[in-house]
C-alpha cells in the first residue's frame, strides 16, 4: 500500500474534507472555487484567472494523461500551457492516477505541482464539495498539510490582476507566417512537434514574451540567445541597448526556451518597433492587448490572424502609442478593481477604436460602459456553457472561468447583449449598438474546452478594417 | 416557432433483436413516440417486436405487428398515409427499410416527409465512396480505402492499399461480413461471403492498435451542433465498438485531443446535414495526434443508447422533436428542469460499458473476438474510480465474475495467446498476467490496450495481494476502504480473508466489520452538469468514493421493482417490459416508484420511467444496501427474469420484504427435491429424475429409464449447460461440462422424452387462486428450447381436454404453493399423458406475448395481486377471434461457425409476434419478420431420418404442385422418387462433385433451404453442417425442424403475400 499523506481542506464555514497529499506538502488558504471542465488541467492550471483560488474539479479522475512537455509553439509561447506559472492556489480533486500515460507525458500531475510548489489533494468528496459551493457560494478555505495551518486568505480583497498583468509592454508580431496559417484544422502528424520548432526559428520576426507573474527578477543571458534569432526587430533592440530584463518566478520555468526569448522594452522602443512592423506591411493591424492575465491561446489567436500584439500592464497608458484597436483580456478577482483599465477603456469608446473584450475585458468594457457588474454565487466555470447570440437560434457551447457578471439590466441604451446565458440568463457578452465595441464573457480563445466561438475573433479583425 | 405541421408520423422500428441490434431500439423508438406524442401528432407504428414497451397500449395510437420490410411498410403508409415518417429510431433494419423505400420513391409517391436527417443523407453516410467523398471536401481524413463491387476488384484494392485490410459492408449493422485480411487469401474468404449480404464491400487500410474513440452529435436545422458525449475505447481498433469494453468520458485524451476530434465532429456533421443525432467514429493514433475518421451512423445507435444513459441526457427524446423541428436552445433539459437541452454533459463519473457473451451456447462457434460484433448485450457501470465502475461492471456480467479479481473461472488459452488474439476472457487475462508479473510495457505491447487502463487493473490486483496478507482479525480498516472504493465486494474480501468455503457467511461477517468501522456506501446523482445545478430527477449510482449521500431517503409508501440485467440468451426486453409494466402499475397506484437495475439498452433505465433510478448492481449486497437506505414496503423480484428471482431466499433471510409469492415457495419450486415432492403429493406427473453426485450413478440412472436423458444444473435459466445425451459417451462428456459451470449446485439428470407437444401457461395468482391465465402450444415438438420454439396463442392442435388438464394442474400448483403474482409453468404432452417439466413463481418470457395477444396486461393484474388489490373479473383468453404467433429469432450469420440448429440450449437472441386470422397467416407474417423469405423458385430438400422424411411427404407432395424447382441430396431424393416426387439430386458438400450443393448455395440458386438433422444433439455429419452453415452465411432461408417446416410449406401453399393482411393491433378482437 502507498504510504498515504493526509490532508484536509477546511472552507470558512467550518466544513472539513478528508484528502491525501499528492503534491507539495504545504498548506495554503484562498478562494475555493470549482470547475466541471473534464479535460484540460494543464490549460485550466496555468490560467492566470485561477490567481488566488483553491480549485476543485468535479471530474475526479485526474492526472491520466501527465503533464506535457515545456516546448514552445511557433511564438515562442509554452505550446502547451496557458502561461508561465500555475497560478491556483491549490488543486481539489477525487481519484489522483499515480501512473500517467500519454505520448506528450514528460512528468506527473503531481510532480509538476511540487516543482511549483503548489499542494493538491485526493480523496475528496468533490461533489459533496461542489453542491456546497454551489449552495452557499463560493467560500475561502484553506488546505492543511501536515497540520500546519494557516491564516484565510482573500483574494478577492487583493488587486490580483496587478499580479498578474506583465510589468512592462511587449511587442508579438508574425508576419510572413502564412504557410502555417492553415493550420488550424490539418492533421499533426507524428512529427509535428518538431517541424514546429524549425519554423518557429526561421519564420518569427519577433519573438518576445514575458513572464507575467511574478514579483522577483531573474536575469538571463539575452543577448546570446537573441543573435540565434535571426529577428530584424531584436537585433535593433540589441544595437540600442534597450533591453531590460524580464521578471521572472523564481521557481522553476515551465519553459525555459522561451523564458529566455523573453525580453520586454521601455515605451521609446515600442515606438520604434511599431514603425519597423508598418514600415514593413502597410497594411498590418496593430493591436493593444491589456494584459490582466491573459491566457497564451488568446495571443497565438490575434498573431494567427496577422495581427502585431503589443502586450501591456493592465494600468498601461498606451494612448501615446500607434495602433488599430485594443483587446481586453481575461484575468482574475472584481473587474472594478482595473480603475486605470476602465478609465482608459472609456477613452478608447470616446476616440471610437475598436474594442474586443474577452471574459474580465467583458466586465471591463462594461464598467467603461457605464453598466454594472456584481459577483455571481458561485461563478461560472466549465466548459459546457450555452450561450446564445441575441436574436438568433444559434446556441454556442462555451468555456467558462468567471466570478463576477455583466448586469444586463444597467446597461446603456446605445448598448446591447450579445450572448445570453440560457442557463440561468446571465449576460455573456455585450456590444455597442452601431460602434466597434464587442465582447463576450466566455473564453473564444478555448483551452480548455470547444473551439466553437473562435470566430469572434475574426469578427475582431473585420471591426478593425472598417 | 418554424415547426413542421404534422398529423400523422409513422414510426418505422427495429423488428427483433438480434447481434448487433438490441433493446437500444426499444429505448429509443420509445422516447421518439414520447416525444411525438407531447406534440399532439398522431402516431403509428411498425413493429413486431411484441416484448417491446413501444408496442404497448398508449405508446402509439396504432401498433402494427407487421415485418420491417419495404414491402410491409409500403402498405402502412398506403393505408394509414402518415405526413411523416421517422427512420433513425429503429436501428439498421429501419434505415435500409427507408432507404429502399426512398429509391422506389414510395415516399414522393405518397407524399411522405422523412423527418430528421434526410435520406440522402443517410446513403452519404452509408455508402462508402460518396463517405469519403462527403468528408475530402472538408478536408477530414478517412483511412485510404475503395469501394469495390466484386472479389477480383477487392482483392486488386488491396493489393495498392497494402495489407492487412479491412473488408466492410455498407449498410450493415455491428460490424457484419467485415473482417481483417492479412493476405490474399483470407481477404478472398471474407469478400466472397461478404457479397451475399451486400452489393458493395469497402476495402480499408487497417489501423489495428490505434485508439478508438466515438462522440455522439447532436445538430438542430438551425445548424446548432453539440457533442453530448465521447467515449473511449478500452479494447484499440480491431475489435469492434459492440465488443469493446466502453468507457465514458475519454480517459487517455488530452484538452487538444478531445476538441480537436469534437471540432471534426461538429465540422463533418454540419457538412453532411444530419438532423438530430448521430455518432461518429475515429482512429486515433496513440502517438501522436494523427486520427481517421471511421464511420458516421446517422441514427440512433447503441453508443447513443449508451451515451444517453453514461450522461443522462436523453439523447433519443431530444433527436425526436429536433426532427419535428425544434431548436435545441427551445428544449429543456429534462433532468434538472432548469437548464436547456443546448449544452454539453459534464461528468462527475466514469462509466464503464461491457458487452456480454454467450458464446458457450453455439456449437462450432469461435470464441475470438475482432471486427464483428459477437455480444449479446451489456452492462454499464458508474463509479468514480475507474476501477470501482470495472468491478461492478464485471460483476454485473452475470457469468460468475466477483469482480476482475478472486473468481474461480480459468483461462484456457495460454496467457500471451489470448493477450493478443482476445476472447471474451481479455480483462481477466491482463489481470492473471499482472499477477504473473508481466511488466505493463509488455502487456501494453501485446495488446495495445493504453498502459493507463492497465494500471488501473494493476491496482486492483495490488490490492487484492495485499488483503490476502491479512485474515478478518488484522485487516486494517483503511485496506477495507480501498478495497471498497476500487469496487470489491464483501464476497471478494472475504475469500481472500477466509480460509474457509462458508462464503456467504463470510461476506455478512465482512460487511458487519466494515458498518462497524462506517464503511458505507453512498449514493449520487447523475444530473447532466457535475452539481453545477441542482437536479430534479432522481437517476443514481451508489459509490464508496464519497463521504455523503445526495439524497434524502424518507419517501413512504416506496417499492422496490429488480430489472433484468444484461441482455443475454434467455432474458431480453420481454423482462423489461415486465419490469417497466410494474413500476407503471405501481406509480398508477401512488407508489414511489424505485428501480434497480443496470443495462443501459433498457426502458426501465429511461429518466422518466421510476420516481428513483439506481443504476445499479443487483448482486446481494447492493440490493440490502438500497434497501437500507431507503426503506420501502417492500420489493419486486419476479419481474425481471432469474437474475432476481435467485435472490429471493438471500433477501429474505435478510429481513428483506419480498413481494408476492413468498421466497419459501419460490424455493419450493426451484429445489427440484422440494418441488418433486410436491408434485408427488398432488399427483402430478413428471419426467423420472435423480440429483447424480456420481458420474456412476448417473450411468445407472440413464440405463434404467433408457435414453436419451436430458442434464442439467438446477437453478436453471435458458437451459444454460443443459444437454440431452444419447449414450454412455455422451453422457460422461456432458456431465464434465455441467459441472464446470456450476459446483454449488448438483446436476439432475431426467428423461429426455421425444416426439411430445409442448404446452406452456402463463399465470397469475392471488392467494394461490388463478386470476388470468393463458396456455400457448409450441409448433415445434419437445426438445426445442421454449425460447427458440414458435408459439401459438390460442392453441390451434391441442385438444380441449388437454388444455382443461393442464389448467387443472396450474390450480393446484399455485393452490399448494400459495403463489401471488406471476408464474409459468411447461408441460410435456405425449399419449394423453401430462408431465410439468418447468415451473417458475415468476414471470416469464412469454408474458408480454401473452399479454399483448390475449389484450389482458398479466403484469399489471401481478402487480395490483402482490399489493392485495383483486379485480372480480373474467377474462377470456381462449376463445379468441384470430391467432397469434411468437417466433424466435436467430443471429446465426453472425457466429462465425455456429451450427444453426435448434436443441435443448437456447439459441434465439430475439422474438416476434403476428396476429392473423388464422395460424397461417399469423405464421407466415412472423416468419417474414425474422428474416425468412417466400421462396420464389429453387428449394432444397436434406429432410433427415425416414421417420422425418415421411412426416414430410404431405408437404413435399405440396411444394410440387406449387411448381417448385426441389432439388435434394441422394437420400431425400431416392425417399420421394419411390412417392412419384421428382427432385434433382445435388451432390453433398464433402463429395466435390458438381452440381454440388455448396455451389448452389454460394451462386444463391436455391431461394430455401430444407435440412432437419437426424438428431437434437449428436454431432452432425460434416455434410449436413456445411449445407446450414452455407445457408446462413449465404443468407438464404433455412428450415431445420419438421413441424416448423410443414406449417411452413402449408401456410406458403395456402396464402400470398397480398393474402397477409394490414390490420393494427385493435383492428383484432
Amino acid at each position: 500500500m502507498l504510504l498515504k499523506k493526509n490532508a484536509k481542506l477546511i472552507l470558512e464555514d467550518g466544513s472539513v474534507f478528508y484528502g491525501f497529499s499528492f503534491a507539495s506538502e504545504s498548506s495554503v488558504s484562498g478562494e475555493v472555487v470549482f470547475s466541471t471542465g473534464m479535460v484540460g488541467y494543464p490549460e485550466s492550471l496555468t490560467d492566470p484567472s485561477y490567481k488566488g483560488q483553491i480549485l476543485c474539479l468535479t471530474y475526479p479522475l485526474i492526472g491520466n494523461y501527465g503533464i506535457p512537455s515545456n516546448e514552445t509553439d511557433r511564438y515562442s509561447m509554452p505550446k502547451n500551457f496557458e502561461s508561465y506559472a500555475i497560478h491556483i492556489q491549490g488543486l481539489v480533486i477525487s481519484d489522483y492516477s499515480f501512473e500517467y500515460s500519454h505520448w506528450s507525458a514528460k512528468k506527473s500531475l503531481g510532480e509538476w505541482l511540487k516543482e511549483h510548489n503548489i499542494p493538491g489533494i485526493y480523496g475528496v468528496d468533490t461533489r459533496e464539495l461542489t453542491k456546497k459551493l454551489r449552495e452557499k457560494g463560493s467560500m475561502l478555505g484553506k488546505i492543511i498539510i501536515n497540520g500546519k495551518d494557516v491564516e484565510l486568505y482573500d483574494p478577492n480583497k487583493v488587486d490580483l490582476v496587478k499580479e498578474v498583468t506583465i510589468k512592462k509592454p511587449v511587442i508579438y508580431d508574425n508576419s510572413n507566417n502564412k504557410a502555417r496559417e492553415n493550420q488550424r484544422f490539418s492533421v499533426h502528424e507524428r512529427s509535428s512537434a518538431q517541424s514546429f520548432a524549425l519554423v518557429s526559428q526561421k519564420s518569427l520576426i519577433s519573438v518576445n514574451s514575458i513572464e507575467n507573474n511574478s514579483d522577483k527578477k531573474d536575469n538571463f543571458n539575452r543577448n546570446k540567445k537573441l543573435n540565434q534569432n535571426n529577428s530584424i526587430i531584436e537585433m535593433s533592440e540589441i544595437a540600442k541597448g534597450a533591453i531590460s530584463c524580464a521578471s521572472a518566478q523564481s521557481k522553476p520555468a515551465i519553459s525555459e526556451h522561451a523564458q529566455k526569448h523573453a525580453t520586454h522594452f521601455s515605451a521609446g522602443s515600442v515606438f520604434d518597433k511599431i514603425k519597423i512592423i508598418k514600415k514593413n506591411s502597410k497594411n498590418k493591424k496593430i493591436v493593444i492587448l491589456v494584459d490582466c492575465g491573459v491566457k497564451n491561446n488568446i495571443m497565438r489567436n490575434l498573431l494567427k490572424r496577422e495581427l502585431a500584439v503589443i502586450r501591456v500592464p493592465y494600468d498601461y497608458d498606451f494612448f501615446k502609442l500607434d495602433f488599430d484597436g485594443i483587446v481586453l483580456s481575461n484575468g482574475p478577482g472584481d473587474p472594478k478593481m482595473c480603475k486605470t483599465a476602465i478609465a482608459n477603456i472609456k477613452k478608447a469608446i470616446e476616440k471610437n477604436i475598436p474594442v474586443f473584450g474577452i471574459c474580465l475585458g467583458n466586465q471591463i468594457l462594461a464598467l467603461a460602459a457605464g453598466a454594472d457588474t456584481y459577483k455571481l454565487k458561485y461563478g461560472h466555470r466549465s466548459q459546457n456553457q450555452p450561450c446564445v447570440m441575441e436574436g438568433t437560434k444559434r446556441c454556442f457551447i462555451t468555456t467558462q472561468n468567471h466570478g463576477y457578471a455583466v448586469d444586463t439590466k444597467t446597461l446603456p441604451k446605445e448598448w446591447e447583449p450579445l450572448f445570453t446565458n440560457i442557463n440561468d440568463n446571465t449576460n455573456e457578452g455585450i456590444k455597442h449598438k452601431t460602434k466597434p465595441f464587442f465582447s463576450c464573457q466566455f473564453h473564444p480563445e478555448a483551452n480548455p474546452g470547444p473551439v466553437d466561438t473562435e470566430f469572434l475573433f475574426d469578427e475582431f479583425v473585420k471591426k478593425l478594417s472598417q | 416557432m418554424e415547426k413542421i405541421k404534422l398529423k400523422k408520423v409513422l414510426l418505422v422500428g427495429s423488428g427483433a433483436l438480434t447481434i448487433g441490434q438490441a433493446g437500444e431500439f426499444d429505448y429509443s423508438g420509445s422516447q421518439c413516440l414520447k416525444a411525438l406524442r407531447e406534440e399532439g401528432i398522431k402516431t403509428i407504428l411498425v413493429n413486431p417486436n411484441i416484448a417491446t414497451i413501444q408496442t404497448s397500449k398508449g405508446m402509439a395510437d396504432k401498433i402494427y405487428f407487421l415485418p420491417v420490410t419495404p414491402y410491409f411498410v409500403e402498405q402502412v403508409i398506403k393505408k394509414e398515409k402518415p405526413n411523416g415518417i421517422m427512420l433513425a429510431f429503429g436501428g439498421q433494419t429501419a434505415l435500409n427499410c427507408g432507404v429502399e423505400l426512398y429509391k422506389k420513391g414510395i415516399f414522393k409517391k405518397y407524399n411522405v416527409d422523412v423527418l430528421g436527417t434526410s435520406v440522402q443523407t443517410i446513403i452519404d453516410t452509408e455508402d462508402r465512396n460518396l463517405f469519403k467523398k462527403r468528408l475530402s471536401e472538408i478536408n477530414v481524413k478517412v483511412p485510404e480505402s475503395k469501394a469495390v463491387g466484386t472479389v477480383n476488384e477487392g482483392l486488386k484494392a488491396a493489393k495498392k492499399i497494402k495489407y492487412p485490410v479491412m473488408a466492410r459492408i455498407a449498410y450493415a449493422l455491428g460490424g457484419q461480413g467485415s473482417g481483417i485480411a492479412y493476405n490474399e487469401k483470407e481477404l478472398k474468404e471474407i469478400l466472397t461471403k461478404a457479397f451475399s449480404y451486400s452489393k458493395q464491400i469497402l476495402v480499408e487500410k487497417y489501423v489495428g492498435g490505434w485508439k478508438e474513440i466515438e462522440y455522439e452529435v447532436v445538430r438542430d436545422k438551425f445548424d446548432n451542433c453539440i457533442t453530448v458525449c465521447n467515449m473511449e475505447n478500452f479494447d484499440p481498433m480491431g475489435i469492434h465498438t459492440g465488443e469493446s469494453i466502453v468507457v465514458a468520458p475519454s480517459q487517455t485524451l488530452t484538452n487538444s485531443e478531445y476538441h480537436k476530434l469534437r471540432e471534426i465532429a461538429i465540422r463533418v456533421i454540419r457538412h453532411l446535414g444530419i438532423v438530430g443525432e448521430c455518432n461518429i467514429q475515429y482512429a486515433l493514433d496513440p502517438e501522436s495526434e494523427d486520427y481517421c475518421v471511421i464511420e458516421v451512423n446517422a441514427r440512433l445507435s447503441r453508443s447513443s443508447a449508451l451515451a444517453s444513459k453514461a450522461t443522462g441526457y436523453p439523447l433519443a427524446f431530444i433527436a425526436a422533436k429536433l426532427a419535428l423541428g425544434y431548436s435545441l436552445t427551445e428544449i429543456e433539459n429534462k433532468i434538472t428542469k432548469k437548464t436547456m437541452a443546448c449544452f454539453e454533459p459534464a461528468l462527475d463519473y466514469v462509466v464503464i460499458k461491457i458487452p456480454r457473451w454467450d458464446l458457450e451456447k453455439f456449437r462450432k462457434v469461435k470464441f475470438q473476438i475482432g471486427s464483428e460484433m459477437k455480444s449479446v448485450g451489456e452492462v454499464m457501470a458508474i463509479g468514480r474510480k475507474f476501477e470501482e465502475a470495472l468491478q461492478k461492471a464485471l460483476r454485473m456480467l452475470g457469468i460468475g465474475l466477483h469482480g476482475l479479481v478472486c473468481n474461480s473461472i480459468k483461462i484456457n488459452n495460454n496467457l500471451n495467446t489470448e493477450l493478443k488474439n482476445p476472447t471474451d476472457k481479455r480483462v481477466m487475462a491482463i489481470a492473471e498476467a499482472i499477477k504473473g508479473n508481466y511488466s505493463i510495457d509488455k502487456i501494453y505491447s501485446l495488446t495495445k490496450i493504453d498502459k493507463w487502463f492497465l494500471y488501473k487493473i494493476k491496482n486492483i490486483v495490488d490490492t487484492e495481494k495485499e488483503i490476502r496478507k491479512h485474515g478478518i482479525k488484522t485487516v486494517p480498516s483503511e485496506l477495507i476502504r480501498l478495497a471498497k472504493q476500487q469496487g470489491f465486494s464483501d464476497f471478494q474480501i472475504a475469500r481472500l480473508l477466509f480460509a474457509d468455503k462458508n462464503y456467504e457467511d463470510n461476506a455478512l461477517a465482512v460487511r458487519n466489520l466494515r458498518k462497524k468501522y462506517n464503511i458505507v456506501p453512498y449514493v449520487k446523482q447523475i444530473d447532466t452538469l457535475a452539481a453545477e445545478w441542482p437536479a430534479k430527477t432522481n437517476y443514481l449510482y451508489v459509490t464508496y468514493n464519497g463521504s455523503r449521500d445526495d439524497i434524502r431517503f424518507q419517501d413512504k409508501n416506496s417499492a422496490i421493482v429488480l430489472g433484468s440485467g444484461a441482455y443475454r440468451i434467455g432474458s431480453s426486453v420481454e423482462f423489461d417490459w415486465c419490469c417497466v409494466n410494474a413500476v407503471l402499475t405501481l406509480k398508477e397506484l401512488k407508489y414511489n416508484t424505485i428501480m434497480i437495475n443496470y443495462n443501459p439498452e433498457t426502458v426501465s433505465t429511461d429518466y422518466d420511467v421510476c420516481d428513483r433510478l439506481y443504476f445499479e448492481e443487483m448482486s446481494f449486497e447492493r440490493v440490502l444496501d438500497i434497501y437500507e437506505k431507503e426503506a420501502p414496503n417492500g420489493v419486486i423480484i419476479s419481474m425481471g427474469g432469474q437474475i432476481p428471482n435467485n435472490l429471493a431466499m438471500r433477501l429474505h433471510k435478510q429481513k428483506v420484504r419480498v413481494l408476492g409469492t413468498s421466497p419459501e415457495s419460490i424455493d419450493n419450486a426451484e429445489d427440484r427435491h422440494k418441488f418433486s415432492k410436491l408434485c408427488d403429493r398432488l399427483q402430478i406427473d413428471q419426467p423420472e429424475w435423480i440429483e447424480a453426485a456420481t458420474i456412476k450413478s448417473a450411468e445407472e440412472f440413464a440405463n434404467r429409464v433408457k435414453y436419451p436423458v436430458l442434464i442439467r444444473p438446477s437453478y436453471v435459466l435458458s437451459g444454460a449447460a443443459m444437454s440431452v445425451a444419447f449414450n454412455k459417451k455422451y453422457l460422461d462428456k456432458y456431465l464434465q461440462k455441467a459441472t464446470e459451470v456450476s459446483k454449488e449446485h448438483p446436476v439432475v439428470i431426467s428423461k429426455f422424452i421425444t416426439n411430445a407437444k409442448e404446452i406452456e401457461i402463463d399465470a397469475v395468482a392471488y392467494k394461490g387462486k388463478i386470476l388470468v391465465y393463458a396456455i400457448s402450444e409450441h409448433v415445434e415438438n419437445a426438445g426445442v428450447h421454449s425460447g427458440d420454439a414458435t408459439l401459438v396463442l390460442p392453441p390451434q392442435f391441442t385438444y380441449i381436454e388437454t388444455i382443461r388438464r393442464i389448467k387443472g394442474i396450474a390450480k393446484k400448483l399455485a393452490s399448494a404453493l400459495e403463489i401471488t403474482g406471476p408464474f409459468n409453468i411447461q408441460f410435456i404432452a405425449k399419449n394423453n399423458e401430462i408431465k410439468v417439466i418447468e415451473c417458475n413463481l415468476r414471470s416469464s418470457r412469454s408474458f408480454p406475448f401473452v399479454s399483448k395477444v390475449t389484450k389482458y396486461n398479466f403484469i399489471d393484474i401481478a402487480t395490483k395481486a402482490m399489493l392485495d388489490i383483486v379485480k372480480n373479473e373474467r377474462y377470456n383468453t381462449v376463445d379468441l377471434d384470430y391467432v397469434g404467433v411468437k417466433a424466435p429469432q436467430f443471429s446465426f450469420s453472425r457466429l462465425h461457425g455456429a451450427d444453426p440448429v435448434l436443441g435443448v440450449e437456447m439459441a434465439s437472441t430475439g422474438e416476434v409476434a403476428c396476429l392473423g386470422e388464422n395460424i397461417s397467416e399469423a405464421f407466415l407474417k412472423a416468419l417474414l419478420s425474422v428474416g425468412y423469405k417466400m421462396p420464389e423458385k429453387n428449394i432444397l430438400l436434406s429432410t433427415g431420418t425416414v421417420k422425418n422424411k415421411a412426416y414430410l411427404l404431405e408437404s413435399i407432395k405440396k411444394l410440387e404442385e406449387n411448381k417448385f424447382n426441389l432439388y435434394a441430396t441422394k437420400g431425400t431424393h431416392d425417399f420421394y422418387k419411390k412417392y412419384g416426387i421428382n427432385t434433382k439430386i445435388l451432390y453433398w458438400p464433402l463429395e466435390k462433385k458438381e452440381p454440388n450443393i455448396l455451389t448452389y448455395l454460394k451462386e444463391r440458386k436455391i431461394d430455401l433451404v430444407i435440412n432437419i438433422p437426424k438428431s437434437y444433439e449428436e454431432e452432425e455429419l460434416e455434410n449436413d453442417y456445411l449445407i446450414r452453415r452455407s445457408a446462413v452465411d449465404f443468407n438464404i432461408p433455412l428450415l431445420t425442424n419438421p413441424q416448423n417446416t410443414k406449417l411452413f410449406i402449408e401456410s406458403i401453399s395456402k396464402l400470398k403475400m397480398e393474402d397477409l393482411e394490414i390490420k393494427d393491433w385493435d383492428e383484432y378482437g
